[in-house]
């Protein structure tokens, strides 16, 4: 392990400012990447996966946001604080991102390759010649094993699939060479062949270019497929931090162990999933302590004090009391 | 420990949901500075419409009443706005003209969307040559400048504000039309919708339970909007001389008249027209903050 | 084994017998959608039979066309007996109340101006004589035992949860006491644990309401699995394969079949070995291909075969179908 993360986020917060109050939509967020990894950051909706990665780059308008406490180093330069400018580059040539919708990020009236060679040049500044960024472009949707590059290069997005235009996407995001991709549910508009095929692209290319990747994804198949490493995210916080294989096989939190007992698995026979009792907290007044505890079939007494991330081991963490050696204490007294 | 969020939904305790909206809808409202000075202009000028004649030093002057000694007088403090040529006070004049205005307006707008809604939503709920045939029909007197419509209408039927009103009802509805037409093709294909049909709701209760109902805060806003342009046509037509016709006192034909007199005799003019000016300012600016209202992703 | 099926005889008495069913729509280009093209399928009383399929493979058209919300082309549709196609305003109504349908999105499935407890008496007060305190009191009770307790019945829909919001779908779907329950994607909009708490009331539907039959459609294969008794996969408005849920699922005789199962992102650490990777896109319903109409993505098809002769409806087992013309040699391979 090398001992300068790629992308480190330390103690982030942010809430936002709503008619109601102050929502609290992320609380004391800390996670770092290694080069190379490729990090799934899982969660249900509302728990803030999105917010967190589109916040730490300067995507998050502000107001209704207010990013209160934190850093947010990319190789040891911090981001929080930056202009608008210098963080539209970082965007541009350092960070990569995909989303869900490939439709929504591509402009209708203008032809792909168009797009891809405009995009191209941006991330150079300019400074990429036009039948260079060309050259670079075909390259890319060779990379992304787009059929047919050159007679998609002169089509307009709507005569491309749902997978193809995700392709597009793709080879515009890592054209640049970022070292860091979002992919923000990449898959989840895509049919299930489709997703199977992209997935399997983004894996290839996850190895193949060394690329450090965070995806977020409601779904923890999803993941498992791309990624080494599963950070699980509930009401704003990550609560369980782990190797793939440590998630679905010893998972820590009760949280984690939830989830997977809800999922519907296609080849076992269930005649029943565990559904988590219960809805999320209310993020405008949370309580101080383990957000999870008023669902927690193991809640205790000290659980209403702040609870911090633990670890288990090197590469296991979590933030619950089952993990202190003070809840033990605790219950004696009480 | 915070057991009560351990029962399913929402936190249990908590106003009623309906008085929350409501206090958040006023609460967007009031927030913008324009829309507030719309709200005011609107409610000062249904004060003035509903109280003119007691509010109005000389009443009788709003109604013909002729003093060639008191003509053209300047701003003062007997006649605040001056006088006109026959001797009348313009301030009075004004005031009891709002309730002309107040007239027209809803007439027009009240006459448009009778016509225009049920247009509107048969429009949108069939298919075939009744709808193509609204349409279309509203496509051409949608092409047709509705001022100059309305002046060809009036010219038919002769000068006069009852006349001028129906002139301008029936170049006002093609609007609404189009509006509920839109805003019907797409509920007709929001899931509700078929969801009611699933459970054995004929057309006519799709209409008006679930489909008319979520078209009323478009056209909430279009009235209120609209109130102002039929005022502002009315006194077009009025200033032409095809409206309301002197002595009356409709803002438009004092205008008209007091146009002769410019501009050495400025405030024969410039009352009636600050006042034209304010109501149809407050009703465009309150029907800005009610979209805002209703939906605040159009802005 | 191999001999061709002409009709499946079910073991019970029909609740929906669809034959031959071709539901065309013609586009404004002048092109014809063949969303559905000559489908059988047959769902015995009690059954729940899961229709799996992505998308423009028609699934969601059966559904609504089962319910007579859309008009077919051609074929026969019969829900407990009753023709559904030539039927009078007045039977359609009393269709209405046996066969009822629940939507992918509990959003958009409610009108936002009706109160939850309006919602659900719309159906009573359209199809049955129940008023006034009888018809409040029926209400609440199929609310409250769907897990909507009483200080929610006056609420609306925006007020609601997605899961709360699908509960009173399916609430307003069951006060009718109907015999086929049509269930589109009711899951799809849903987070996983929400999910398996609606999962589970369907699931118990099964013993609180015996004869209740319900056609699940969904592309999500897991869900499937978990809830159905039966599954018929379809690709491009073709059935192309059906039978038991264990049987299809652990031994594929369609070659589309077995890749989709592939394609399922599973929740495990370990990667599946027997990876069947589909190439390319799902043809348009504008332009079905000729022959076997997934010819052009299987990896089995042979040439001058799959290409020009529609395959036949193959028995790869008891009480099982296959559309391909080598469905009896894939099976007895595995």
């Amino acid at each position: 392990m090398t001992d300068h993360p790629l992308l480190d986020i330390r103690d982030f917060s942010l809430v936002f400012d709503t008619f109601d109050g102050t929502y609290h939509a992320i609380d004391g967020v800390n996670l770092s990447l290694q080069p190379g990894e490729a990090l799934g950051l899982v969660g249900e909706t509302g728990c803030g996966k999105s917010v967190l990665t589109r916040a730490a780059f300067g995507l998050v308008p502000s107001p209704p946001a207010r990013i209160t406490g934190g850093s947010v180093q990319l190789q040891g330069r911090e981001l929080l604080g930056l202009s608008d400018r210098a963080l539209r580059q970082v965007r541009g040539r350092e960070v990569a991102m995909i989303f869900q919708d490939p439709m929504t990020y591509l402009n209708p009236v203008f032809r792909v390759g168009t797009q891809l060679v405009d995009a191209i040049r941006a991330q150079s500044g300019g400074q990429t010649k036009r039948d260079e960024a060309k050259a670079i472009a075909l390259d890319m949707l060779e990379k992304v094993q787009l059929p047919n590059p050159n007679r998609q290069f002169a089509a307009y997005p709507h005569e491309l699939s749902g997978g193809m235009r995700q392709r597009v996407l793709i080879a515009m995001a890592l054209a640049a060479k970022p070292k860091l991709l979002i992919a923000d549910e990449p898959t989840t508009a895509l049919d299930v062949t489709i997703q199977a095929q992209i997935l399997d692209l983004m894996a290839e290319l996850v190895a193949d270019m060394g690329l450090t990747m965070i995806m977020i994804s409601h779904d923890l198949g999803v993941v498992a497929q791309v990624c080494s490493r599963i950070a699980v995210m509930y009401a704003g916080k990550i609560v369980e931090d782990a190797p793939v294989a440590r998630i679905f096989d010893a998972p820590a939190h009760p949280y984690t162990k939830g989830l997977l007992a809800a999922l519907p698995h296609p080849f076992r026979r269930q005649d029943r999933l565990e559904s988590i009792p219960g809805t999320l907290p209310d993020l405008l007044h949370p309580p101080a302590g383990c957000l999870f505890a008023a669902r927690c079939p193991h809640a205790a007494p000290i659980c209403a004090k702040p609870v911090p991330m633990r670890r288990i081991d090197d590469s296991h963490r979590v933030a619950c009391t089952l993990y202190d050696p003070a809840r033990e204490k605790d219950r004696a007294d009480a | 420990m915070t057991d009560a969020s351990l029962e399913p939904g929402p936190v249990a305790i908590r106003e009623p949901m309906r008085f929350r909206e409501t206090r958040r809808a006023i609460r967007t409202y009031s927030r913008s500075f324009s829309s507030m000075l719309g709200l005011v202009i609107v409610i000062v000028f249904l004060f003035i419409a509903a109280f003119g004649p007691w509010l109005a030093p000389y009443p009788q002057d709003a109604y013909g009443a002729i003093d060639f000694g008191a003509k053209l007088l300047p701003p003062s403090a007997e006649h605040w706005f001056g006088t006109d040529q026959v001797g009348s006070d313009i301030l009075s004049r004004v005031l009891i003209g709002a309730r002309t205005t107040l007239q027209i307006g809803v007439t027009v707008t009240g006459i448009a969307i009778l016509i225009g809604v049920p247009l509107g939503l048969i429009a949108g709920m069939t298919s075939g040559w009744i709808s193509e045939g609204i349409m279309r029909v509203t496509d051409i007197f949608l092409s047709i400048p509705g001022l100059i419509l309305a002046i060809a209408i009036v010219g038919a039927l002769g000068p006069g504000i009852i006349n001028a009103m129906i002139a301008l009802s029936l170049v006002w509805w093609p609007g609404y039309v189009r509006l509920v037409q839109a805003k019907t093709l797409s509920q007709r294909n929001e899931t509700y919708v078929d969801a009611a049909r699933a459970l054995g709701a004929g057309p006519l209760r799709v209409v008006f339970v679930h489909v008319l109902p979520n078209c009323l805060s478009p056209i909430i806003v279009k009235a209120s909007m609209d109130m102002g342009m039929a005022i502002l046509g009315a006194a077009s037509l009025g200033f032409l001389g095809l409206g309301a016709q002197p002595p009356y006192p409709e803002w438009g034909a004092m205008i008209s008249t007091g146009r002769a007199y410019l501009p050495d005799w400025w405030w024969a003019t410039f009352f009636p027209g600050l006042a034209i000016y304010l109501t149809v300012l407050g009703f465009n600016l309150m029907g800005d903050g009610l979209r805002d209202v209703f939906d605040p992703r159009q802005r | 084994m191999l001999e061709p099926i002409t009709t499946r005889p079910p073991d019970g008495p029909a609740m929906l017998s669809i034959r031959d069913l071709d539901v065309h729509f013609p586009l404004a280009n002048g092109q014809l959608v063949r969303a559905v093209e000559q489908l059988s399928l047959t769902l015995r009383a009690g059954e729940t039979v899961g229709l799996v399929g992505e998308s423009g493979s028609g699934k969601t058209t059966v559904g609504k066309t089962a319910l007579r919300l859309v008009k077919p082309t051609a074929g026969h549709i019969e829900i407990g007996g009753m023709d559904v196609i030539d039927v009078s305003a007045r039977d359609l109504r009393k269709l209405r109340q046996k066969a009822q349908i629940i939507f992918q999105d509990p959003h958009s499935s409610l009108n936002p101006r009706m109160t939850i407890r309006r919602a659900v008496s719309e159906g009573l007060i359209l199809n049955t004589d129940l008023r006034g305190r009888t018809l409040r009191d029926r209400v609440s009770e199929t609310l409250t035992s769907l897990g909507l307790p009483a200080q929610f019945h006056d609420r609306y829909p925006h007020e609601l949860s997605g899961g709360q919001k699908q509960r009173v779908c399916i609430a307003r779907a069951l006060v009718l006491d109907p015999d086929l329950l049509v269930l589109d994607e009711p899951t799809s909009a849903l987070d996983v644990s929400v999910q398996a708490q609606i999962l589970g009331i369907l699931k118990d539907l099964r013993d609180t309401r015996p004869s209740l039959t319900q056609l699940f459609i969904s592309h999500n294969l897991a869900v499937i699995r978990f809830l159905c008794e039966r599954v018929a996969v379809m690709y491009l408005g073709r059935i192309v394969e059906e039978g038991p849920v264990e049987q299809v699922f652990d031994a594929p005789a369609h070659p589309y079949t077995r890749a989709l199962l592939s394609a399922v992102p599973v929740p495990e650490a370990v990667k599946r070995p027997d990876r069947m990777r589909l190439s390319g896109d799902i043809p348009s319903p504008t332009n079905v291909p000729k022959g076997c109409a997934f010819h052009t993505r299987c990896p089995i098809a042979e040439k001058g075969l799959c290409d020009t002769t529609p395959p036949p409806a193959l028995t790869p087992g008891p009480g099982r179908m296959a559309l391909c013309h080598f469905a009896g040699r894939t099976t007895e391979q595995t």
